[in-house]
């Protein structure tokens, strides 16, 4: 189950904005831009059923809806790396029902989802072909369970491809499997599969039955179209739908290509028609429209001797660099700003705009500038802005200015916050956000939701105390149709998670979160938090968390130790019996070796008293969007654990600036978990410190 | 006063003397006592002839830059040619030598010069720093020019919307040129690798005025371990042809 929650103001806009924005940048040159590639049935770079050694360009995302007569296919495929490419999908298999039981999942048809992989091991050249490894379905139960080699190589307006594959690629078993030559334990492909599925079974990887398919992409000279002619390895003996007819191993396919989409139809196994729409962005280069004000013009003459209406500088600081000034400090050749940045994501840009505004408004003798971030209450970062350099490259006094290389950032210097007492802002505070639950592949019903408000209160006791509470309250659901609450399945963990429907479906108006609060920096570098009271849905306790981080760094550690307890599902108030402790020693990497990529690793106790660690991977494309993948490995045997084997999912993290008009901060998470239990599960902490100090070295912004 | 504050008064002088902008505008050379913004030195001459502000080019001649990254790759040859015992080689290395030490250097500002773009749009109109300066300003180039890895170096005609491949037809490549992709180093300082072979022909056009720099083909293993001396001599070759002054 997924929650996604976005402020309620940006929601709408998203609404508003969401055809009109996230388009490919493709138009960046005036030069002809190649028709580039195009998406297989299954999803993923490919011809019509096989997939090709062809890459797509990176940050690709391709989403894509086929139909061929008994599988209907979803898919979102992602292009990671440059040599990575990864696909999600969900099959609907028309011919075969979700359970044989009607008072479980009614009439719904099957459904079953999938994972893909390709790596591309080779890049094209003069002679070699582009060569590409891969795996299809790797998640245990998959239907089209399948690896394969394939190479590709181009000739003018021709693509030649041919592979080879095992599983559900190579059932025809057209040619012998050259690893079964090699050792006898590849003749035979082990059956069914391992754990309680979710599992990547390696041990049947290139074993049993291998063919050859292959085919070739011919670009016509008409530029949108191309046509595709395959021979493919599977003979559909043994699918999940049934052995199906094949009166030819050839499929034809055509592919016509209209702005960001691909249209395409196939005639396929000499007996069917098959036909897809696929929508293509790429998550480098998706832009969005701003309306913003224009960045301060510098005069040629600056003679201000005192700052002469302080509130004017206020205003500009808001409205032209979304910074609230909280307080400020000037000495003899220092002027000093304290406060938040509240809009501008990308941090450049919004310290050239409070550099500008700095350099009209501030007396101009002062040679230096000081901007101290804030993040609520916590100081994070200060930037030294040398004024004579800033405004000599603001106003290109030089041939070449570079603005970045006028400041630098630090962590907060003791003088700095010496002169000031920032104000703690005690009092009431109110917000409201969106939420939107979604599940997919429900045997009630393929799509589930439940959508509202979480309508949230404080008070604010001074900085670094505060006591919170949220209420959600559900606007619209078909959460009614669910058959059950509780899973059948006989488990030996702790129900710490799988109570979720009750949870939801408790009533339309229940307390989300209840507690109070103490957060602030420390020591240098050093952040820390304690909390107590009802933290999250299902569990309410104390707890406190350690952040080490310090200005700009690529790594970070830190521990979080809690002690909770089970809410009851019954009411707002009660508690079950079950009560842990859980903690984690947390470690943040953004290793160099990999481009805008963070590592994470909680390694500790989880709520069903579990022990491993949870590794998360992100990666941020230069659009700001963030897609991740995490998997919990702990103590839990795949049979302890149910359905799933081991906790895991995927995510992508879009910045609401994307969407808005304006410029804005926040971002809108949308998770995808396959299958959620008990074991590996983390407390969901009303507040992170890495959240918090985003600022101090952005990987989200 | 003593001889050594007399140097240094001497010292500040010479400083002063040469804390000035001198310009030279295609022949015309201009001194500035303050640092002009680019508007102000096109100023004089922007009107005088339909200028094709994309080809317009500012250089500072007074960094030696330039030079030095010549030496280099002249070195870079000289090791090449060494190292190799194939002949044909070693003659594309020396022509190509005999090739750069022909050229006319000067450290390219890639900016983009245009009168009415700098009146308006204050990031394309910045003050030129102290040195000295060619500013050259063209009509619409009617050539591009064929250098690297290739038998006839030297200028062709441009061809309106033909793919880069189109000049290379009847050229002859040199012994060690790639013949997969080449640098199209555009008229505006901007660097493009273009395909022009059987399976990577890309419809990428040159600019008027454009150099189509042929670039040499790393040995096949050298292709695993991208820090390679041929790798190296095509970064290198392309940076030097942007620095490249051409008529």
């Amino acid at each position: 189950m997924m929650v996604v929650r976005t402020s309620f103001t940006l929601s709408l806009l998203t609404l508003a904005l969401l055809s009109a924005s996230l388009h490919a940048a493709n138009a960046s040159s005036w030069q002809q831009q190649g028709a580039g590639v195009s998406q297989m049935a299954h999803g993923g770079v490919g011809l019509i059923q096989t997939p090709t050694a062809r890459m797509a360009q990176a940050g690709d995302l391709s989403i894509n809806y086929t139909d061929n007569q008994e599988y209907r296919l979803w898919s979102v495929s992602i292009q990671l790396f440059d040599w990575m490419e990864s696909t999600v999908r969900y099959t609907d298999v028309r011919n075969r029902l979700y359970s044989d039981d009607p008072g479980f999942s009614g009439t719904q048809t099957y459904k079953d989802k999938g994972i893909d992989v390709k790596f591309r091991l080779l890049q094209e050249g003069m002679y070699l072909p582009q060569v590409s490894v891969g795996v299809r379905d790797f998640g245990g139960t998959g239907l089209f369970e399948s690896e394969f080699i394939s190479v590709s190589k181009k000739w003018h307006n021709f693509d030649f491809h041919l592979g080879m594959g095992w599983g559900y690629l190579g059932t025809s078993a057209n040619t012998s499997n050259p690893f079964c030559e090699l050792k006898d334990s590849f003749c035979q492909r082990p059956q069914g599969y391992g754990g309680r599925g979710g599992k990547i079974d390696y041990d049947k990887f290139f074993k049993g039955p291998a063919s050859l398919f292959g085919g070739i992409e011919y670009q016509t000279p008409w530029q949108p179209l191309r046509l595709k002619l395959e021979y493919e390895g599977n003979n559909y003996q043994n699918d999940f739908a049934g052995a199906l007819v094949q009166d030819s191993n050839w499929n034809f396919g055509a592919v016509y290509r209209w702005g960001d989409f691909n249209f395409d139809v196939n005639y396929q196994r000499g007996n069917t028609f098959g036909f897809g729409v696929h929508y293509a962005m790429n998550l480098h280069n998706a832009t969005q429209v701003k309306i913003k004000p224009a960045p301060r013009v510098i005069p040629q003459v600056l003679n201000r001797s005192e700052i002469t209406d302080r509130s004017a500088l206020a205003t500009a600081l808001l409205y032209e660099a979304g910074f609230v000034l909280q307080t400020s400090y000037m000495s003899d050749d220092e002027f000093v700003i304290y406060g938040e940045q509240v809009s501008y994501r990308d941090n450049k840009e919004a310290i050239e705009r409070i550099g500008r505004i700095m350099v009209n408004e501030v007396p101009a003798h002062i040679s230096r500038y000081r901007v101290v971030n804030y993040a609520g209450n916590l100081p994070l970062v200060e930037t030294v802005i040398d004024a004579k350099d800033f405004t000599a490259a603001a106003r290109y006094d030089v041939l070449q200015p570079d603005i970045t290389s006028t400041y630098v950032r630090q962590q907060l210097q003791p003088d700095t916050v010496a002169h000031i007492s920032y104000p703690s802002n005690s009092g009431f505070f109110t917000g409201v956000e969106t939420f939107w639950i979604q599940t997919f592949g429900n045997p009630e019903a393929f799509y589930m939701y439940q959508g509202g408000v979480f309508a949230n209160a404080g008070y604010r006791l001074n900085r670094s105390l505060m006591l919170n509470g949220t209420a959600k309250v559900t606007l619209l659901e078909n959460f009614d149709k669910f058959n059950y609450k509780v899973d059948a399945e006989t488990v030996s963990l702790p129900r710490v998670r799988t109570y979720v429907r009750e949870y939801v479906t408790g009533s339309t108006i229940s307390m989300e979160n209840l507690y109070l609060q103490w957060q602030d920096k420390i020591a240098p570098n050093i952040y820390a938090q304690a909390y107590g009271g009802y933290l999250e849905t299902m569990f309410g306790g104390v707890g406190g968390e350690m952040l080490y981080r310090p200005v700009d760094s690529r790594f970070a550690i830190g521990f979080d130790v809690n002690y909770v307890q089970q809410r009851s599902y019954e009411n707002n108030f009660d508690f079950f019996d079950y009560k842990t402790f859980t903690g984690h020693i947390n470690v943040y990497w953004q290793p160099e070796f990999l481009p805008d990529t963070q590592l994470t690793f909680n390694i500790g106790q989880f709520l069903a008293k579990d022990k491993g660690v949870n590794i998360d991977f992100a990666k941020r494309f230069d659009s700001g969007i963030i897609v991740g993948a995490y998997a919990a490995i702990t103590d839990v045997s795949s049979e302890q654990y149910g359905e799933g084997s081991f906790s895991k999912g995927f995510y992508v993290s879009i910045p609401f600036d994307l969407f808005s008009l304006r410029p804005s901060k926040g971002r809108g998470k949308l998770p995808w978990i396959p299958i959620s239990r008990d074991g590996g599960q983390p407390l969901n902490r009303p507040n992170t410190l890495i959240n918090a100090t985003e600022q101090t070295s952005p990987f989200y912004d | 006063m003593s001889k050594v504050s007399l140097l240094l008064l001497a010292l500040i002088f010479v400083i002063n003397a040469n804390a000035a902008v001198t310009v030279t505008v295609n022949t015309d050379t201009r001194r500035y006592d303050t640092n002009p913004r680019i508007s102000e030195v096109l100023q004089p001459y922007a009107l005088q002839q339909p200028w094709y502000w994309p080809a317009a080019t500012l250089y500072r001649t007074d960094s030696n830059k330039p030079e030095q990254l010549r030496q280099r790759v002249l070195q870079l040859l000289n090791t090449l040619g060494q190292q190799t015992s194939d002949l044909g080689l070693r003659e594309t290395y020396a022509s190509l030598g005999t090739e750069l030490l022909s050229w006319q250097l000067a450290e390219r500002v890639v900016l983009a010069i245009d009168y009415d773009a700098a009146r308006v749009k204050p990031e394309l109109n910045p003050r030129l720093d102290d040195g000295e300066y060619l500013l050259q300003l063209k009509l619409r180039p009617e050539q591009v020019y064929l250098t690297g890895g290739i038998a006839q170096f030297g200028a062709v005609p441009h061809k309106a919307g033909a793919p880069v491949k189109e000049y290379l037809a009847s050229a002859k490549l040199l012994n060690g040129a790639d013949s997969s992709q080449l640098a199209v180093v555009q008229t505006n300082g901007q660097v493009q690798i273009a395909g022009v072979s059987y399976w990577n022909l890309e419809q990428i056009e040159a600019m008027p005025g454009a150099q189509l720099l042929v670039l040499f083909a790393p040995p096949l293993l050298d292709r695993l371990t991208a820090d390679s001396n041929i790798t190296q001599l095509n970064t290198l070759l392309q940076q030097l042809a942007v620095y490249r002054i051409l008529p």
